[in-house]
């Protein structure tokens, strides 16, 4: 199981730092985020739209619902 | 290969390579011929077939974003500078409501986990099958990309378009081109991708 570490703005993946930033959607709204699935969502960063699910953990934290996955980036 | 004909060889079995030889007899404008060799490159003009599908993706259900296809491109089949174009065609299959799109994302590995979004195809919203030729021309400077909007939902780039124009892409690793269909407006649809095909050029 693949872990993401957090630290303020960036996170740490893969040993890869990517700064989290917005991306425009397909409406044209700047967001930070999207959820993809039940499972996935893309996260903006400034190596692109990078897609994580729920097989990740987040500091070592695993977690069940996208939206509290999601929440525990930022 | 003296004293065989070329029948008897040992076949390649694989398309030309830019670096493989063959040998010619150039003309010396004269009536006469020099012995000398040429590369792939010399043949195809520099061109680079990096991919082309010869199978059909797996089926996708509902309710999932999910691989249908993908490949390898092999490392240091691009240079930091090139230029190339990706075509990729999804199909929806089944569905009478709801929308899908082929989206193709890369990564060092063969899996979604991380992956980074390379495009988003346009929307899918015919009840029948439907195809939607997709296609992308991408401009790779020192290893950072300029293509259209990887998030914008849409099968071309023949248009004015948002871009995106610093995506990471480092062909000096191998780069794994994953062809997902998502499927998540609906439980009944089903869709995949029926083809793919990469062709570029190193500057």
């Amino acid at each position: 199981m693949s872990n993401i570490k957090t630290s303020k703005g960036k996170i740490t993946f893969n040993k890869t730092e990517y700064v989290l930033q917005n991306f425009t959607n397909d409406s044209g709204e700047s967001v930070s985020y999207a959820l993809v699935s039940d499972s996935q969502v893309h996260i903006g960063t400034d190596k692109g739209i990078i897609l994580f699910d729920l097989s990740c953990t987040i500091n070592k934290e695993t977690f069940t619902d996208i939206n509290l996955f999601t929440a525990a980036l930022y | 290969m003296a004293n065989k004909k070329i029948s008897e060889l040992t076949a390649k079995g694989a398309r030309l390579a830019a670096t493989d030889l063959v040998e010619i007899s150039e003309s010396d404008g004269a009536g006469g011929y020099v012995t000398k060799s040429v590369t792939g490159a010399n043949i195809t003009g520099g061109q680079i077939i990096a991919a082309v599908s010869n199978t059909v993706g797996t089926t996708i259900t509902g309710l999932t974003n999910a691989i249908s296809d993908s490949f390898l491109l092999p490392a240091n089949t691009f240079s930091s500078n090139c230029q190339f174009e990706l075509q990729w065609y999804p199909s929806r299959i089944v569905g009478s409501s709801g929308t899908t799109q082929g989206l193709v994302y890369i990564n060092s590995t063969n899996s979604l986990t991380g992956a980074t979004l390379f495009a988003t195809g346009g929307n899918m919203t015919l009840t029948t099958v439907s195809n939607n030729r997709c296609t992308r021309n991408v401009l790779i400077r020192s290893n950072i990309g300029t293509l259209a909007s990887t998030s914008g939902q849409t099968g071309s780039d023949y248009t004015s378009i948002l871009p995106t124009e610093n995506l990471p892409f480092d062909n000096s690793v191998g780069i794994y081109f994953l062809f997902v269909m998502n499927n998540v407006t609906n439980v009944l649809l089903q869709s995949r991708n029926v083809g793919y095909k990469l062709v570029g050029y190193n500057l």
